[in-house]
């Protein structure tokens, strides 16, 4: 199928084989009057064929690596009008992106899951696993997009970074500003790396803006509620 | 010697960026920022060459003694190798 859609402030064409990726990114949905900007085709040889014990879990799981592929395709393009992927948990309150980052497993979800619940309403969720952000004269925002992790938690909103925070697991919360050189080695870490070498090295000149354009932090944290309010303390300034 | 391939050098702010750009299992995934003269070495090895024509292209470049620029190229070759940026 063909459908078009608007993503990360950008109007994408997207040919793919199977209903997954259609049915997470029906917010995203869009017409386009004329050309789209990107174009992404996933064709059936690029999906690995899977077997399994029934025929609709083939289905599914090729449709989630489909929706995968797409993914990777689309960053390999954003790459070049400024925007990154960074592996993150990104929340909103009060106009501004507060975005936690951490190893796979560290507790990036449970975090932002302790501000839901510290602050309620005031919270909205952007992107719980994979936010884009583009990075445009100085200023970085952060963009919800239909991948949005196990959970699929995520709205189709944008908001301009406050800061970004490294969350590693402590006995008890405390955060403290992150040393330059530090923010960029954990940015070549969390950051997905395109599949072509002008994508890596334009990768790079991005994440060198990023680390000029919002506050980052490191946060030793732990599970208490309080958690929450210690992170927000520091980085809603 | 000389870099692996894909192993890309951009200009940065005032500093030299060495990035493996490849899709290496082994790739090094980090990054290296070298100053002026670090990264002079760096340029130079993006070509096959050895030692000898390094030093030589430094102390043709900088106002710098034969060993102080030998012992300058090895440090900077060095630290290239243990990223595993070298062929």
């Amino acid at each position: 199928m063909v459908k078009d859609y608007r993503i990360a402030d950008t109007n994408v064409r997207i040919h793919c084989q199977h209903d997954y990726f259609d049915e997470i990114a029906g917010k995203y949905e869009v017409n386009i009057a004329g050309a789209p900007q990107e174009e992404i085709t996933v064709t059936r040889e690029e999906i690995p064929s899977v077997v399994e014990t029934s025929k609709s879990n083939s289905e599914a799981r090729e449709g989630i690596w489909e929706a995968l592929a797409i993914y990777r395709k689309l960053c390999d393009r954003l790459v070049f009008r400024d925007v990154i992927l960074l592996h993150s948990s990104a929340i909103a309150l009060g106009g501004k992106a507060y975005l936690f980052t951490a190893p796979s497993g560290t507790g990036k979800s449970t975090h932002a899951r302790l501000w839901r619940e510290a602050f309620g309403d005031e919270v909205v969720m952007i992107n719980d696993d994979k936010p884009l952000i583009r990075i445009e004269n100085g200023r970085a925002v952060a963009y919800g997009t239909p991948w949005n992790g196990k959970h699929n938690l995520g709205n189709n909103i944008e908001a301009p970074i406050g800061g970004i925070c490294l969350l590693r697991r402590g006995a008890r919360n405390k955060i403290w500003p992150m040393e330059e050189g530090e923010i960029l080695s954990v940015l070549m870490s969390q950051t997905y790396r395109p599949g072509n070498e002008k994508g890596v090295k334009k990768m790079v000149e991005l994440i060198f803006r990023l680390a000029k354009a919002v506050p980052f932090w490191k946060m030793e944290c732990n599970m208490d509620p309080e958690a929450a309010a210690v992170a927000r303390k520091a980085m809603e300034q | 010697m000389r870099l692996k391939d894909g192993t890309i050098l951009t200009n940065m702010d005032d500093k030299v960026v060495v990035v493996d750009a490849s899709n290496r299992k082994d790739r090094f995934n980090g990054m290296l920022r070298l100053n002026n003269t670090a990264g002079f070495v760096a340029k130079q090895l993006e070509k096959e060459t050895e030692l000898d024509d390094v030093v030589k292209a430094m102390t043709e470049k900088f106002d710098v003694e034969e060993s102080v620029a030998r012992e300058n190229a090895q440090k900077v070759i060095d630290s290239l190798r243990d990223a595993g940026l070298l062929q």
